[in-house]
């Protein structure tokens, strides 16, 4: 039985995930072979992981805990810095969106930045190819209405993934820093629904939190919601970077594995549907830097090589091969491993302008001893 | 019984041979641990009788289980003080049949109540969705094979220790070669058998626990195998892309045995 047909009848699939594929494969027949043929691709030893791209970090939000704050130009002023680097076109994403299609890759995830203040946002959804890439935007809501919500499904969107940070209303906009984000951040949940745009709420987990009242009921309100609860650790990068009080310990995330028995709620370590990656570095995501690099996901500021110079094969390939990365893990690499995070602080700490290029940060003879 | 020259760490793990051809750490930084068990025959004859019907006393398990633990101390050069990993262990008696149905049927199973056992509030799961029958062998040379032919017609006894840490699964079979016919890379029977008499060998609330590959048996597909692993405080049977590559997060196990 190939993979396609295995997950027709996969019963691991709960009846709301059924129906979703069933009614992409309807739409869009081309991605959905590509979604069903990554565990063939796993399989056979190939990875297929979800490429974030960055273009543009333009925000109307300065978030407590935000990763790209580095990368954005109030900070770049603040050091007096100009970021010079060649920026990603659109010929450059319809470039990476050809070599991901010819890798098998299949997902496209648009982030910032708040991807809905970007005024090319439609063009870069189309230089994507929606009908090649199952395409899915990150927000913060704030522009999430009703209207936009129809145009992004319009346009070829299939998925939203919104902030949410807290239950407590005050909590929320505290640490985003916003007043009134909370209640844009609900709207935009009905928004979705109306619009028939698959939702997953996404949350920052930071030391303690998995114990508190606040984040069982957000747990339960999304489990209410049928919306799936995604729980990003807290990194001790971008403005986190000053708050080593965030990182959690295993106890919060093994608090969080119980959790996903009663909720519908998971984090990038969770098995999903046959797939086990634990730590998702390269063989789970990458990001794309606005300047073309290429990092093992949201929160390594350190680069395994430029998309504008080098194959995204090659890239993958060093990904790989690196210690750190490459192999399976169980725990968060940058959010749980101490000594790599003592590392990622050190070498990042030396460069005005993020991420780090390759051979500079992580490199060809990298080693799980090395001290930056 | 005699492999002078094999050196371990501090930590137990024993250190890979100069000769490997495939991947392994050279050193370790010990970053996955064991939770910190003692070799604990009795403990893990009740843990395993409540699960098998076991043909042995407590007494003479215990008994043959320290002289084989006392026989692999001798062989590899090792001292009182040296801190390794290892658990004793029982398989009945098996008969003839496939060794995916075995361990589908039988042994996993068998993990899972003795999990259950130990452990009512968490879980053990099959992960992998498909039968085992078909899919799963021992290595020829490389001891599984020889525990495969042994509990076709009898019970075994064993020891499991855990000192193949941050191989790859080929180098861990080129290292078992190394230590020569005495000792058998671990796989379906004998994990299966270490899970059942120490069902909390994962459990680890502080650290990350390594995950051990089934590497004594070869599986249908070329860059994967089987394991056990923790989720949290849970154990899972599953399989896996190894890639061919070496990760500090991998462990193997080797056994001795005895028939009885």
């Amino acid at each position: 039985m190939s993979s396609t047909e295995a997950l027709m009848f996969d019963k691991s699939l709960t009846a709301g995930e059924a129906k979703k594929r069933g009614d992409l494969r309807n739409r869009k027949p081309y991605i959905a072979d590509k979604l069903a043929a990554i565990a063939d691709i796993e399989e056979a030893g190939e990875i297929s992981p979800i490429i974030r791209l960055e273009k543009s970090y333009l925000c109307n939000f300065q978030c407590t805990h935000c990763s790209a704050e580095y990368y954005m130009d109030r900070d770049l002023k603040k050091k007096e810095t100009i970021d010079d680097r060649p920026k990603i076109d659109m010929d450059a994403i319809r470039e990476l969106s050809r070599q991901a299609d010819e890798l098998g890759l299949a997902r496209f995830v648009i982030t910032g930045g708040e991807p809905l203040v970007m005024r090319d946002f439609d063009e870069v959804v189309a230089a994507i190819d929606p009908d090649k890439h199952y395409v899915i935007t990150d927000t913060n809501g704030w522009f999430l209405d009703e209207v936009r919500a129809f145009h992004l499904k319009s346009i070829g969107v299939e998925k939203v993934q919104m902030s949410l940070d807290s239950f407590v209303e005050e909590e929320h906009n505290s640490f985003r820093n916003k007043p009134g984000s909370y209640q844009r951040v609900l709207r935009g949940v009905d928004a979705c629904a109306a619009a028939g745009l698959n939702l997953i709420l996404s949350t920052v987990l930071i030391n303690g939190r998995a114990k508190t009242k606040e984040f069982r009921d957000l747990c339960q309100y999304c489990t209410d919601r049928g919306v799936g609860l995604y729980v990003s650790y807290a990194k001790p990068v971008g403005s986190a970077t000053d708050h080593p009080e965030f990182v959690i310990d295993k106890e919060d995330a093994d608090i969080l594995r119980e959790m996903e028995k009663e909720f519908l709620v998971f984090s990038h370590m969770t098995p999903s549907y046959g797939s086990y990656k634990g730590c998702i570095t390269v063989k789970g995501i990458i990001t794309v830097t606005s300047s073309g690099e290429i990092t093992p996901c949201p929160y390594i500021d350190m680069s395994f090589g430029n998309v504008m110079e080098t194959p995204l094969k090659e890239i993958l390939a060093r990904g790989m091969r690196n210690p750190w990365t490459g192999p399976h893990r169980p725990d968060c690499l940058i959010g749980e491993d101490p000594a790599f995070i003592n590392l990622h602080q050190t070498v990042t700490a030396k460069h005005k302008l993020l991420p780090v290029p390759y051979g500079e940060g992580f490199k060809d003879d990298d080693s799980l001893d090395r001290i930056a | 019984m005699s492999n002078a020259g094999v050196v371990f760490d501090a930590k137990g793990r024993l250190e890979p041979d100069d000769a490997l051809k495939n991947p392994a750490h050279l050193k370790s930084r010990n970053y996955f641990k064991f939770p910190d068990l003692e070799f604990d025959p009795k403990g893990c004859y009740k843990r395993i009788s409540s699960v098998f019907d076991i043909s042995l006393s407590e007494d003479d398990f215990v008994s043959e289980t320290k002289d084989i633990l006392s026989q692999i101390g001798v062989s590899l050069g090792l001292d009182d003080t040296q801190k390794i990993v290892a658990v004793p262990f029982y398989t009945p008696k098996m008969g003839e049949g496939d060794l995916g149905e075995i361990l589908e049927n039988t042994l996993i199973p068998a993990v899972g109540k003795s999990y259950k056992n130990l452990l009512p509030d968490y879980e053990f799961k099959n992960e992998f969705p498909h039968p085992l029958k078909g899919h799963l062998e021992s290595i020829s040379g490389l001891g599984h094979d020889r525990l495969e032919t042994a509990v076709k017609n009898s019970p075994v006894v064993g020891v499991c220790l855990f000192v193949l840490r941050e191989y790859s699964v080929h180098a861990a079979r080129e290292q078992i070669e190394i230590l020569g016919e005495d000792f058998g890379l671990a796989g379906a029977i004998d994990l299966s058998s270490v899970f059942v008499s120490q069902p909390n060998l994962l459990f680890h609330k502080d650290e990350y626990p390594p995950l051990i590959w089934m590497s004594g048996c070869q599986t249908s597909w070329d860059h994967a195998n089987f394991h056990y692993e923790a989720y949290g405080y849970n154990l899972m049977f599953n399989r896996r892309v190894h890639y061919d590559q070496v990760a500090e997060y991998w462990a193997h196990g080797v056994t001795c045995f005895k028939s009885i």
